[in-house]
């Protein structure tokens, strides 16, 4: 309180009087008992805490992933294989350019190759209008999706069968896919076995699809053909089936054998017994291919045939055609132009039913009486070979008649063809027999007819289609199925006469398709004769049944038809004779 | 650069990866030469992320797994010279980072652009881009150059390679590889 007093300001005027008052009141502080703790000290306590906590649990996690493991596979170029160098120029118009193809069409490794490397690398190639966009690689004529489906099928197999209907381009196909494996390097030395008639078409098709591959045809006397065998730079060398036959001991000096081995018209090795099926499977090779319209043409027999060449041991004689079915699944490729060439013109087929003349039927009744009897005569004395030459002779009084010469066929066929050349036309006329077709052309005469089959020679032949191809004036051939049925490409006749049936529908469909087939420009008319009441309706049942057992091989089910094949019971059965059964093969 | 100073031996590898599982990836290389013809293939094995990269690398995950992981392992194993590398997955643009080559994301033109129901523009917002042939190309702005270069090889291919295909090639060849070991496997 007095040093509050102290600090106040001095006021030295007029300043009022303050007088200070001492108000601290003593309070004296008895010592009690319980007071004394106030004048005692406090204890001061030290404790000490240490400044370093416990190490706190710390728990790692291990972002990093273990090393990756890697499967890698290299593929060998093709620059260190020959590459043929182009023999010709091609104009730049031709498709296979920039934007040429839209679709895409992949490979894939078939079910044989098991090599994990060799599979990816049919897996990871482009798709073949990519392939094909390649400037060396580009084609004459864009082909359809289901040709480059083709060589898709057969560009990655060692062992295949293209088994499509004639007329869908399997020439093509095989070709482009051959020509594929030379640029990627797969194959070095093709070998082709083909008919004779057809070598000169698969020149020209090799000219038209893939004219840098240097061809060497088999031919000539022994000498020419033992140099030519033994060509090393060959890269595809031609032969037909006679000369491979011939010249197999040749063949088997070659020590390094080929690389692929084609064969068109594989059914002429349905024979597995046959010396030309032999000579073909001894041909050293790693890759095999076969082509051909009718895998099956008489049983299922011949396509374990073609097996034995193409995949030998992987079907086996007797199994039930719905095994067969699936075993074959993924080595044959078929396709019938009903499934994929819906913008070709139609094939109308129908048969004409012939009655024949007064004196044709005189003469076939007689002959079919006389035959019978005889056959009949015969007893177990009797063979097939007896009632083909029956069944030949009724057919050819069906064809024409002997002692009169009369022919209600040729009469319809005139009359047919009368009409047909003055429309601008073409016909191709079939027959089983040469000598029905020179009949035949004196008949026709005024049509000026040309013919081609046997007798004419191989020279000649080609001029003959040349001049159907390309000459107005020429507008009718006739041809016999032998000698005309495979391998020729005759688009421009819109009709086709089967004189006569042959036994197999296959060699007859052959025939059809030398015109209806691709590029043909408008539909074909098929006509079938039959003479009414005669063999021939008796063999056009039969027909009926093995395009049953066909389609059986060839289809999704696989169901077969228990009566399928054609037995010596039922050849007898033509003329209701007995005989011993078992297979028969050959043709009336 | 011109045309001129590129030296290209036309060696393209195309990148990508599958979904084996849900959470599983399988990456797969494939180097093409200028005909679109196979030199090398190279595929992991599955890749499966554990629980700990899912939570820690969030977002980022698939960047990692395909660029750091996949990505960048599977050129390693590169034998031959690679000129450009593409992609279809955006996530593996961060493997540039890690190579010298360059590296850019081919994507569909129709899918780029935004049409409905396609991931549109805004999936490619953080990258330059360009379109051509009516496919887009794109990387990261920081490799901009990449597409002039890209670009540039491309048109210097004899054959006319449609970009996007390749990897249909490499998703079919990578199960035919998990195929075939799995039957190794078996057996």
């Amino acid at each position: 309180m007095s040093e509050a007093r102290k600090s106040q300001p001095v006021h030295p005027l007029n300043s009022p009087l303050v007088r200070a008052t001492d108000l601290s009141i003593d309070v004296p502080i008895y010592r009690t008992g319980w007071q004394t703790a106030l004048n005692r000290l406090p204890t001061v306590v030290v404790k000490s805490v240490r400044g370093d906590l416990p190490r706190p649990g710390v728990v790692s996690l291990n972002l990093r992933s273990a090393k990756l493991a890697i499967r890698s596979f290299c593929f060998p170029q093709p620059d260190t294989v020959h590459r043929p160098a182009p023999k010709l120029e091609r104009p730049q118009s031709r498709c296979g350019m920039r934007g040429g193809f839209n679709s895409k069409t992949r490979m894939t490794p078939p079910v044989d190759v098991v090599k994990l490397e060799e599979r990816l690398w049919y897996l990871l190639q482009p798709s073949l209008e990519e392939l094909l966009a390649d400037g060396s690689l580009s084609l004459p004529f864009h082909p359809f999706p289901y040709q480059f489906a083709g060589v898709a099928f057969l560009f990655p197999r060692y062992a295949a069968v293209l088994a499509d209907e004639m007329g869908l381009g399997k020439t093509m196909q095989a070709i482009t896919a051959l020509r594929l494996l030379l640029h990627a390097g797969q194959v070095r030395r093709t070998l082709l076995i083909c008919p004779k008639p057809l070598v000169t078409n698969w020149q020209r098709e090799f000219e038209l699809w893939a004219p840098e591959i240097p061809l060497s045809v088999i031919g000539g006397n022994a000498s020419s053909r033992a140099w030519k065998w033994q060509l090393p730079q060959t890269v595809v060398t031609i032969a037909n089936y006679e000369l491979v036959q011939r010249d197999q001991d040749l063949i088997a000096r070659n020590t390094d054998g080929y690389d692929l081995v084609v064969l068109d018209e594989a059914q002429r090795i349905k024979n597995r017994n046959g010396a030309t099926a032999e000579a073909v499977r001894s041909v050293s090779r790693r890759r095999s291919w076969a082509l051909t319209g009718t895998p099956v043409e008489n049983s299922v027999e011949d396509l374990v045939g073609i097996f034995e060449f193409i995949a030998p041991g992987h079907l086996s004689s007797g199994m039930r055609p719905s095994r067969m079915a699936r075993s074959v699944k993924d080595y044959v490729l078929r396709r019938t132009k009903d499934q994929v060439l819906t913008d070709l013109p139609p094939k109308l087929v129908r048969d004409a039913v012939i009655d024949l003349t007064v004196s044709q039927r005189r003469t076939y009744r007689q002959a079919e009486e006389e035959g019978t009897i005889r056959l009949t005569a015969m007893g177990a004395g009797v063979t097939v070979t007896h009632v083909f030459e029956l069944i030949l002779r009724l057919k050819q009084i069906c064809n024409f008649d002997p002692v009169t010469g009369e022919s209600a066929k040729a009469d319809r066929l005139i009359a047919e063809l009368e009409e047909i050349t003055a429309s601008g036309k073409k016909a191709i006329i079939f027959s089983q027999y040469v000598a029905t077709i020179e009949e035949l052309a004196g008949r026709l005469s005024r049509f000026d007819p040309l013919e081609y089959h046997g007798k004419v020679s191989n020279q000649y032949r080609e001029e003959v289609l040349r001049q159907f191809r390309e000459e107005q004036s020429k507008r009718v051939i006739l041809m016999s199925y032998g000698a005309g049925s495979v391998g020729l490409n005759l688009q421009n006749a819109g009709y086709v006469f089967l004189f006569d049936r042959w036994w197999n529908p296959a060699v007859e469909d052959q025939a059809i398709n030398r015109a209806h087939r691709i590029g043909v420009t408008g539909p074909v008319t098929v006509t079938r004769f039959l003479s009414q009441s005669t063999i021939e309706e008796r063999i056009n049942e039969i027909l009926i049944e093995k395009r049953e057992l066909f389609d059986t091989i060839f289809s999704a089910q696989g169901q077969a038809p228990k009566n399928m094949g054609l037995s010596q019971r039922e050849i007898f059965g033509l003329f209701n004779l007995h005989s011993p059964q078992g297979p028969i093969s050959g043709s009336a | 650069m011109s045309r001129a100073n590129t030296k290209i031996s036309n060696a393209l590898g195309f990148l990508s990866v599958v979904r084996d599982t849900e959470s599983s990836r399988i990456g797969g290389l494939l180097l093409i030469n200028a005909s679109g013809r196979p030199l090398e293939f190279h595929c992991t094995a599955p890749v499966k992320p554990n629980r700990a990269q899912e939570i820690l690398y969030g977002p980022t995950l698939e960047e990692y797994l395909c660029g750091e992981q996949i990505g960048h392992v599977l050129h390693a194993e590169i034998k031959g010279t690679l000129d450009l590398l593409l992609t279809d997955v955006q996530e593996m643009l961060v493997l540039r980072h890690l190579i010298g080559q360059p590296l850019v994301l081919i994507r569909d033109g129709r899918e780029a652009s935004g049409e409905p129901g396609k991931n549109g523009d805004d999936d490619l917002a953080q990258l330059v881009r360009l379109e051509r042939d009516g496919i887009t190309i794109a990387t990261r702005f920081e490799y901009e150059q990449d597409l002039a270069l890209a670009s540039e090889m491309i048109d210097s291919l004899e054959t006319a390679l449609d970009l996007r295909e390749p990897f249909t090639r490499i998703h079919e060849a990578i199960h035919e590889a998990q195929g075939g070991i799995r039957k190794q496997t078996a057996a």
